[in-house]
């Protein structure tokens, strides 16, 4: 490739760093706006460069580029250098990564507007952004982790930016220590990799993973999924992102919904052919996927924290990449991946705009009406919240689709019955997720407003990030749709003769950077079928939750309320997970520590250890001090013993 | 024969070294150090002449000298410390213990 | 004969001059002790039949080092201040017990080493030697001996 190209990659990677440095060092020197107009030029410039580097890949190869920067580890046999793979898959995912990173930092300048450290705030966020191209942009799984750990090290500074608040210090350290347990398995998983291929390229792993054992490839793709869950927040190391939402709200939709939690999605894109070798793990990943999605959607319908909604409803539809990642459908995961960021960042930029129209309040129990206070935010959320219940024709719908399909077509030979169990799961999960997020429209936007306070709407600066990504979640869908609607559409222009080559354009997009699994017969009219039972699901969803609490609490809600009052509970308290967690794991690790610091430590090591070196030293000291004590003849003698020691040996006894 | 001369070399030798180590007077040490020296001296060339070795001779001669220059620069030590402290007695000069 | 009878009245006055060094309180009369040693030393050479090494003892030894000593005492002038002689318990048993060693030493010694005649030491070799085979040592040695006395001057100035 030309050598200017390959300059404009490392440029549009390193910008973001420089916009941290920039901000970091030099932010006492320049105002608030501005250190917020850098930050968003540095993202903005290196999106305007990806998408020109785009446009030349996709007219002129399906090769990928392999971007030389340095040599880096020399380890034994292998070598880890530090160079960036350019293809189809990570060009898609910089775009999605630096225009939604983009939005949300122009968004932040409203919304951050008043607080204070703004500039650490812009430079942590693009350092974010810096490590999260360098994750996606890696050549090689080495070099990866350097940006994993990166993008986490930048959550935890992130979530933790109010760090003198008690609570969100510890939500940030919850997450940070979360995130350990699941890096720990992704760095044994690299290191199996790294004894069994001897090379830590991308390229070279999935070409030659085909040769690998069965039950190697099991342990290698179970510990980078586990890897995967810490990142992407699915059971069982989900419990970190709900507790993050302490974070600013533009944070909350960057990183928390958009792009750090699709980093094990994409890591497992990326591996694809070694996922491929284990059908197990296949089946694992689809089982936990689809769990966590049904699993989260009943927490999002009991939650009243307008936040924490749009949070566990994240790691619900992450949930679902995972399903449609285990299904072999890695294109579907990815389409979803950035339609998802599309929508839910959007969702959660609508909620801080809430948030800052009620100056902080985040209970929606004290929200309602805001229609007519916030029309154009009430707008957009309703069409968000139309998409992510997957109501055609707005994109969640394509995506979600398509995912239900594969993931209902799949055969697991290991596990027969997974696919079927997983589709059950998905499709309840379709139910609920329509149900809460029509419950959370209509409580926040219809009835009576219930606060004090008089909202405003929000300025400019925040509601155009917004409205750019409306259109892009309203209209991104037919890229990504599947063959059955694809189909659906094409009878017109079948009739005059023309082939308008709807289907799949994602996939064959993407496609020549993904691993592949044969050809999957394609049964049309199942697939249309399925897109029937979908919608009617989506459909069902949304009417039950608009009789329920569109303008007032319907009296069945007061039913269900005493009736279920126990279920409820469980249920809001998050089924008591966080407490599970603190009994089996903090607590037994606390008493742990407690019980080796007071023996190990106090006794141990500070009473016996410690206390006989100073019991040594001092009676040696107290000796030798009777030695040096400057007197001329006590010197002399300690010599004499030295010398008559000496002859006695040269005396050969 | 020889033992004597060993047996003299020695008992002159120990009272030089109970001498520097009992005595407090700097000079009656230095004194204590020619001593030593000297009883050596006999021990060498009692030996050169019973095994008629004239290197054992050479190396008296050699310690001689050597004696010699230690007693000027250990004396000339000790002019300047009686200067400085006022004293030559070695309890009063303790520099080394601090 | 005469020999043997040289050595044991140079020894006993030799050991007496060892005595009067360490026992008397003053210290110019443990420069007289030295001195009588030093003296009886040159008999003790002349007994074991080396004549130049005895003339070279008194020429150094009580004619150089002796005398030094006597002036460097007479220049402190300390004698009026009269010393305990001995330091305390531990100094005079570290002394006993060295003593005991070296005596433990010399039983050890007499018994491997064997007995050997004197032989009349020849100084025409001695003088040979020194100004061929040993030419350097003795260079090496009139080195030393400028730089002491230098030394000596240096350290013993008096500060102006």
């Amino acid at each position: 490739m030309n050598y200017e190209l390959s300059n404009l990659i490392i440029i549009a990677t390193l910008l973001p760093f420089g916009g941290a440095l920039l901000n970091g060092i030099f932010g006492k020197l320049i105002s608030n706006r501005l250190s917020g107009i850098i930050a968003s030029l540095t993202i903005g410039v290196s999106f305007v460069l990806f998408v020109i580097f785009y446009l030349y890949v996709v007219k002129n190869s399906k090769v990928p580029y392999v971007i030389e920067i340095s040599n880096w580890l020399f380890l034994g046999k292998f070598q880890a250098d530090i160079s960036l793979l350019a293809d189809r898959l990570s060009i898609i995912m910089s775009l999605m990564v630096t225009g939604v990173s983009a939005l949300i930092h122009v968004y932040s300048i409203g919304y951050m507007e008043k607080e204070k450290g703004i500039k650490r705030y812009f430079s942590y966020l693009n350092l974010f952004v810096g490590f999260m191209l360098v994750l996606v942009m890696a050549e090689n799984i080495v070099l990866m982790f350097v940006g994993w750990e990166g993008v986490g090290l930048c959550s935890y500074l992130l979530i933790g930016f109010w760090f003198s608040e008690e609570e969100k210090a510890n939500a940030a350290r919850k997450a940070f220590i979360v995130n350990r347990i699941g890096d720990l398995a992704f760095i044994l998983g690299i290191l199996l990799i790294l004894s069994y291929f001897n090379t830590a390229s991308f390229r070279l792993i999935n070409d030659g993973a085909y040769k690998l054992p069965t039950t190697i490839a099991f342990f290698i793709t179970i510990l980078l999924f586990i890897g995967a869950t810490g990142k992407s927040a699915q059971i069982p190391l989900y419990v970190w992102l709900p507790d993050a939402m302490v974070g600013p709200t533009p944070v909350s939709a960057l990183i928390h919904a958009a792009t750090m939690v699709t980093a094990g999605v994409y890591m497992i894109t990326r591996l694809g052919n070694l996922f491929l070798m284990s059908e197990m793990t296949l089946a694992i990943i689809m089982l936990v996927g689809s769990f966590t999605a049904l699993f989260s959607a009943t927490i999002a319908i009991t939650q009243n924290d307008i936040k924490k909604v749009l949070a566990y409803s994240t790691i619900s539809q992450l949930g679902f990449m995972f399903s449609a990642a285990g299904a072999y459908a890695f294109s579907a995961a990815m389409f979803h991946l950035v339609t998802h960021a599309f929508f839910k960042a959007a969702l959660f930029l609508l909620a801080g705009s809430v948030i800052h129209a009620l100056s902080g309040e985040q209970d929606i129990n004290r929200m309602g009406g805001l229609e007519k206070y916030l029309p154009h935010t009430s707008l957009m959320f309703w069409l968000a919240s139309l998409t992510i219940a997957g109501i055609p024709p707005f994109s969640a719908f394509f995506s979600k689709d398509e995912i239900l399909y594969k993931v209902f077509i799949n055969e697991n030979s290991v596990v027969p019955l997974a696919p079927k169990i997983s589709y059950t799961m998905l499709i309840i999960t379709s139910f609920l997720t329509a149900l809460y997020i029509s419950r959370l429209y209509f409580k926040v936007f219809t009835g009576d407003y219930k606060g004090s306070l008089k909202p405003h709407e929000s300025p400019k600066v925040m509601l155009v990030p917004i409205y750019i990504l409306t259109v892009l979640f309203a209209i991104f869908g037919p890229i990504g749709m599947g063959s059955g609607i694809g189909h659906i559409l094409e009878i017109p222009a079948r009739i005059f003769g023309k082939d308008l080559h709807l289907v799949n354009t994602f996939e064959r997009l993407v496609g020549p950077s993904i691993a592949s699994f044969g050809t999957i017969s394609l049964d049309v009219s199942l697939e249309i079928f399925m897109i029937f039972i979908s919608v009617i699901v989506a459909f069902a969803g949304w009417l039950l939750g608009r009789y329920l609490y569109c303008h007032q609490p319907s009296p069945v809600v007061e039913v269900i309320n005493q009736k279920f009052y126990r279920v409820q509970n469980i249920i809001y308290r998050k089924y008591f997970v966080d407490e599970v967690y603190d009994f089996l794991i903090v607590k037994p690790y606390y008493y742990i520590s407690r019980s080796l610091f007071e023996l190990i430590d106090r006794v141990i090591i500070e009473f016996i250890i410690i206390g006989f070196i100073v019991k040594v030293t001092y009676i040696t000291g107290y000796l030798l001090r009777f030695f040096q004590n400057g007197y001329l003849y006590k010197i002399i003698c300690v010599g004499l013993i030295g010398l008559g020691i000496l002859v006695y040996f040269m005396m050969g006894k | 024969m020889i033992y004597h001369y060993v047996v003299l070399s020695l008992i002159l030798f120990s009272l030089g070294l109970i001498t520097v180590i009992v005595r407090r007077n700097l000079i009656v040490i230095l004194i204590g150090i020619e001593f030593m020296l000297n009883s050596v001296g006999i021990l060498f060339v009692s030996y050169a002449r019973f095994y008629n070795n004239y290197i054992g001779e050479f190396v008296a001669l050699v310690i001689m000298l050597i004696a010699a220059c230690e007693m000027a620069i250990g004396l000339s030590i000790v002019v300047a410390m009686f200067r400085i402290y006022g004293s030559v007695k070695s309890n009063d000069i303790r520099e080394l213990k601090n | 004969m005469s020999s043997t009878l040289l050595f044991y009245i140079s020894a006993i006055t030799a050991i007496c001059g060892g005595i009067i060094m360490l026992f008397s309180r003053n210290t110019v009369n443990s420069a007289m002790g030295l001195l009588l040693s030093f003296v009886s030393t040159a008999g003790i050479y002349l007994s074991i039949s080396s004549p130049f090494l005895a003339v070279a003892q008194i020429f150094l030894y009580s004619g150089a080092v002796a005398v030094l000593i006597v002036f460097v005492i007479m220049m402190i002038d300390e004698q009026k201040k009269y010393e305990l002689p001995v330091h305390g318990l531990f100094s005079k048993s570290i002394a006993i017990v060295s003593v005991c060693y070296i005596g433990y030493v010399l039983i050890d010694i007499m018994k491997v080493s064997s007995g050997a005649s004197v032989v009349v030491s020849d100084m025409r070799i001695l003088g040979r030697l020194m100004i061929s085979d040993y030419l350097l040592h003795i260079e090496a040695l009139s080195l030393v001996l400028i730089i002491s006395i230098m030394a000596a001057i240096l350290v013993a100035k008096r500060k102006s």
